[in-house]
């Protein structure tokens, strides 16, 4: 699919070289649809996706009304995957899980993402003090165990969503910060970067029409692990009761209320388990699909 | 995609850690210590200066005692004091001591240190959470130094009975102040060491002045989560459990002859406890709407399992007072409807409900608030830990509705106390109460029980849910433990371990 990369002593026109990083960078994503790991990856990420979303405009039954007499249902047409101990239809609890595990993990990586890219892209064009300071900073925290950050802020403040995703979201700058200061640093010596500056583009518009564009897909692929990771965490803490409060549903909550009855019922603990794999499988399995198509030598052979 | 295996592998170990909990009760016989787990940590230790029954269940008749105790059937028995003899007009009870007991900083238990537990109790200025236990009392003298003379203002049928609560110990006059934080009783344990958050732990007595107990060492566990209590039981970290927080797992641990599950009655009515001078909730139609919105059955089942019985008043089941008024407001959502429409709140208003960390109140919080947003009642759940419940709910009334089990015995007097949490004020109950403290026939005083029964419910102070069961899960070799809880208390002289 890739055409033949250009080959550096053949990058005369700065423009056009500039549009083969570019095009180079957008191309992964066909190329992908030749992974196996992707495609497997991207399927079971969007059957999640699909799910979540759909819960946000209607569920199959409703789970906010308890109905001790419909507890314990097996498998039916009406209830998809039978009742848990309240009487709720554990599908539309699955699919409300899956709502709460998407806006979660999508807000958290998204607060890493605004936080943590600006600062590696400043942290790579300053160089020098401001950088060794930010990174080493950044070491400390990315060292801290990233659970661990979560329980300290949901204590203190508080046993509410919010708060867990903002400590998720914690935990996500440093990873973006390096993505995006490593893949800024593999830039700076392009061309088509001088050849902006000559242009008189200031260092904000550089950064902006240059270097973000060229490591969008690096970003968008850390981006796909960092969600599933998320959706661990999420799971974690609400597993700890540190996440999703009543009368939010979330997978991890739903493991924590059937570990007693597991000897009875155990699906009710197998089915939210099996949903927190499939989708941390599922965007991990996507995320290293996209990654392995990064490393160059990789992409030759799937080309 | 080394990362990926990594989270397979932590997937994994979550899922088998969830469906493989490990069987290894090992057996603690040989020597002789016992792990016990409560649900709620005590706020102090001093039972004099707090209602909250964890102190209780820690420390009564292990650590203090009293003139009388109250044994697992609920019948008074003598403790510190030997006999007693009554005058004829019944006004004056003459307590005659066991001699040569000590307390455990070393000073000597005589009618001193009687007579100043029992004046420091019903001082005005006592911090002691059922003062109405000494209403009676006119005066307490010391002929002897281990004879004690308690006059009475008044006949009373109960005061035997009143001075074997944990709120009568006696404590010594030198160690009194510090008992929060280091108990001093003349019990057959002494107090070793609080871990916050985690464990009480006391240890035998050697110079106790009645017969030993068989256990040298007792750790009592802090736990109310029912996951941990589970795997704390079944991973034997724990020989016992007082209160069992996960009705569910029951049937599990009772088809396994490593354990037995001991369900016994307890003195704890589980309410709804409403604000009765808070917004809406001062209108006795909103009240009785609630009431009506709620099935207790639902609740029996799907939060306790089936363990508990319903309750239509503040009085346990298993008392011969017993009135069923289970039927006076019987769930019905549109009659519920009609009379929030009646009160003026047809378009259905906001609630908070405050629960505390016991999951018969947390997951009871979970079926009512769905069964009031039926009938148009909006509830917001606030989770709140023991601690901050005792403080914004129980002590500042800070709060719309809660969930919580009431486990003294005979309480139904707290519906007529000044300044309660349920803010009730009703000069008519507390003339009934009046008269119960002053009757001796038990005829009588009975009739006098059901009329205040009738009273509460019918004002609907409260939406009367279960009696909660007292459930007991301990390793089977383990002997001794009350099956019933008539007060609270873990009483843990004569348990021991059978070989």
């Amino acid at each position: 699919m890739v055409k033949k990369t250009v080959s550096s002593d053949k990058r005369k026109d700065t423009r056009f070289s500039e549009l083969e990083d570019r095009a180079r960078s957008w191309q992964f994503f066909k190329v992908a649809l030749h992974s196996k790991s992707f495609i497997l990856g991207a399927a079971l990420s969007f059957l999640i996706i699909t799910l979540g979303v759909i819960a946000i405009f209607w569920l199959p039954h409703d789970i906010s009304k308890l109905s001790v007499m419909n507890r314990f249902k097996a498998p039916s047409f009406v209830y998809l995957l039978g009742t848990d101990q309240y009487g709720r239809d554990i599908f539309s609890m699955l699919m409300s899980g899956a709502r709460t595990s998407l806006i979660v993990s999508l807000f958290a990586v998204g607060i890493g993402m605004v936080i943590g890219v600006p600062l590696g892209l400043l942290a790579a064009g300053r160089r020098g003090i401001y950088d060794i300071i930010f990174m080493r900073f950044n070491d400390l925290i990315f060292a801290f165990p990233s659970v661990l950050i979560a329980i300290l802020i949901t204590s203190v403040y508080g046993q509410a969503l919010i708060n867990a995703v903002i400590a998720i979201g914690i935990f996500n700058i440093p990873v973006f910060v390096r993505v995006a200061r490593g893949g800024a640093l593999s830039l700076l010596g392009k061309e088509y970067l001088l050849a902006a500056r000559l242009a008189g583009k200031g260092r904000l518009r550089i950064t902006l029409e240059h270097v973000l564009p060229n490591i969008a897909n690096l970003l968008i692929v850390q981006a796909s692990i960092q969600l599933s990771m998320a959706i661990l965490a999420e799971a974690g803490l609400s597993y700890l009761g540190l996440g999703a409060q009543p009368p939010l549903t979330s997978w991890g909550k739903m493991l924590n209320e059937s570990q007693t009855m597991i000897s009875f019922a155990p699906q009710l603990a197998i089915l939210p388990g099996l949903a927190i794999v499939i989708s941390v499988l599922g965007f991990n399995l996507m995320g290293d699909g996209l990654r392995d198509l990064l490393d160059p030598k990789l992409r030759r052979r799937v080309s | 995609m080394g990362q990926l295996y990594k989270y397979m592998l932590i997937a994994l170990f979550m899922t088998s850690y969830l469906i493989l909990p490990v069987k290894l009760a090992m057996a603690n016989a040989s020597t002789n210590s016992l792990n016990i787990g409560i649900a709620l940590e005590p706020p102090h230790l001093d039972p004099t200066a707090s209602a909250a029954g964890a102190i209780d269940s820690i420390s009564y008749v292990n650590i203090y005692e009293g003139l009388t105790r109250i044994d697992e059937h609920g019948e008074v028995q003598p403790l510190l004091a030997k006999f007693w003899n009554v005058s004829k007009d019944g006004l004056t009870y003459t307590f005659h001591l066991h001699e040569n007991v000590a307390f455990h900083d070393g000073s000597a238990m005589n009618c001193e240190a009687v007579k100043f537990s029992l004046d420091r109790a019903r001082a005005s200025d006592s911090v002691n959470a059922q003062k109405q236990l000494f209403k009676s009392i006119e005066s307490v003298n010391c002929p002897g130094p281990y004879e004690v003379v308690v006059r009475l203002n008044h006949r009373s049928g109960s005061l035997l009975y009143n001075l074997g609560w944990g709120d009568a110990v006696i404590v010594s006059p030198k160690s009194a102040n510090d008992n929060k934080s280091n108990p001093v009783g003349t019990g057959p344990f002494r107090f070793q060491k609080w871990q916050k958050g985690q464990q009480v732990t006391i240890i035998r007595n050697d110079q106790y002045w009645g017969p030993k107990p068989s256990l040298d060492k007792v750790a009592f566990k802090f736990i109310s989560n029912p996951n941990a209590a589970l795997a704390a039981i079944l991973s034997g970290d724990l020989d016992a459990f007082s209160g069992f927080p996960a009705p569910e797992a029951l049937m599990q641990l009772m088809t396994n002859d490593q354990f037995q599950v001991d369900i016994g009655t307890s003195e704890g009515e589980t309410i709804l406890a409403m604000n009765n001078k808070k917004g809406p909730l001062a209108n006795l139609k909103v009240r009785q709407a609630i009431a009506h919105a709620i099935k207790r059955q639902f609740l029996i089942e799907g939060a306790m399992f089936g363990f508990g019985k319903p309750i239509g008043s503040h009085f346990a089941p298993h008392h011969p007072a017993y009135v069923d008024l289970t039927g006076l407001y019987p769930y019905d959502p549109q009659k519920a409807k009609e009379l929030l429409k009646e009160a003026g709140y047809e378009g259905g208003f906001d609630l908070t409900l405050k629960l505390p960390p016991p999951s018969y109140a947390r997951r009871s919080g979970e079926l009512i608030a769905s069964e009031l947003s039926q009938v148009g009642i909006n509830v917001t759940i606030i989770p709140v830990e023991w601690a901050q419940w005792l403080s914004d709910v129980f002590k500042n009334k800070d709060y719309d509705l809660t969930i919580v089990s009431h486990t003294e015995p005979m309480d139904i007097g707290i519906y007529a106390r000044d300044d309660y949490y349920f803010n009730y004020e009703s000069d008519a109950f507390k003339a009934v109460m009046e008269q119960l403290e002053r009757t001796e026939e038990t005829s009588a005083r009975f009739e006098l029980m059901k009329k205040a029964q009738v009273m509460i419910a019918k004002d609907c102070v409260n939406a009367f849910l279960f009696q909660l069961p007292h459930t007991t899960v301990r390793n089977a070799k383990l002997q001794g433990l009350w099956v019933n809880a008539p007060i609270q208390a873990i009483d843990l002289t004569t348990v021991q371990w059978s070989q």
